[in-house]
């Protein structure tokens, strides 16, 4: 894989799950108004937040394990080594948690009519609230990471 | 009110076992070499196994749960969410 190719699949895990974000805050706005008009886009916006987390689980993963060992060397060889042993491990484990409360969501939003049931709205409102925020821990910790490793470049790290 | 159906609330006992279990796996992998090594040796990665193990426990254990009639409410699987979270961040905290 080129240089041109390995950053097209590194900034698509990133965007891909700002897209899942968007679909969280999509599914919250829908959910907050949920009535007979709207159930259609309930669950439209569920199917692109398990779409979307599912492409950047596999992306994602596709990248980190082929690609992120070059960066990791760097990190790691620089004065930066704390951003690999805190952000880079805390950020690829919490994705997990991420990836199974966006499969269960689907369960609260597609199985219920959340305009008649308080109890699967009230649900469905906190948990994606709770992945929204889990993937802003993501996603800011991938910031970090990218910005460390252009940082030990920046200083000459090879 | 209706609540949450009998499969929905089966699912959320699983969810928040599944991400407690894989807080677990976090901290036993990490201190544990050859836990590590078995991981890999399942995929050749051991993070993507782990991945794998998430979601196909996720799914077989939901199943179960809803035969078995096990449930669990919004508390609990929200509740497992943040204590998973702070076992990651608790874990390599000393890193930082």
């Amino acid at each position: 894989m080129n240089e041109f190719t390995n950053s097209l699949v590194m900034l698509s895990h990133a965007v891909f799950g700002v897209f899942a974000n968007l679909a969280l805050v999509w599914l919250y706005a829908e959910a907050l108004n949920a009535s007979k008009n709207n159930l259609k886009r309930v669950k439209l916006a569920t199917y692109h937040v398990v779409v979307w987390i599912t492409l950047t689980f596999v992306v994602g993963g596709f990248w980190y394990i082929g690609y992120y060992g070059y960066d990791k060397g760097i990190l790691l060889k620089s004065g930066l080594a704390n951003i690999h042993k805190f952000f880079t491990e805390t950020k690829e484990h919490i994705f997990f948690i991420v990836l199974i409360l966006s499969y269960y969501l689907p369960f609260i939003t597609l199985r219920h009519d959340l305009s008649q049931n308080e109890q699967a709205k009230k649900a469905a409102l906190v948990l994606t609230m709770v992945v929204g925020l889990l993937v802003f821990y993501v996603e800011g910790a991938g910031a970090i990471i990218a910005q460390g490793v252009k940082a030990a470049l920046m200083l000459g790290v090879r | 009110m209706k609540g949450l159906d009998k499969t929905t609330l089966a699912f959320g006992l699983s969810a928040a076992v599944v991400m407690l279990l894989n807080s677990l796996m976090v901290i036993l992998k990490e201190s544990y070499h050859p836990f590590f090594e078995f991981l890999t040796s399942l995929s050749g990665n051991h993070w993507a196994s782990q991945g794998v193990i998430d979601v196909v426990l996720f799914f077989v254990l939901g199943v179960v749960f809803s035969k078995w009639h096990l449930k669990a409410g919004l508390g609990v699987v929200v509740g497992s969410a943040v204590v998973s979270f702070c076992l990651i961040i608790g874990y390599f905290a000393p890193f930082f």
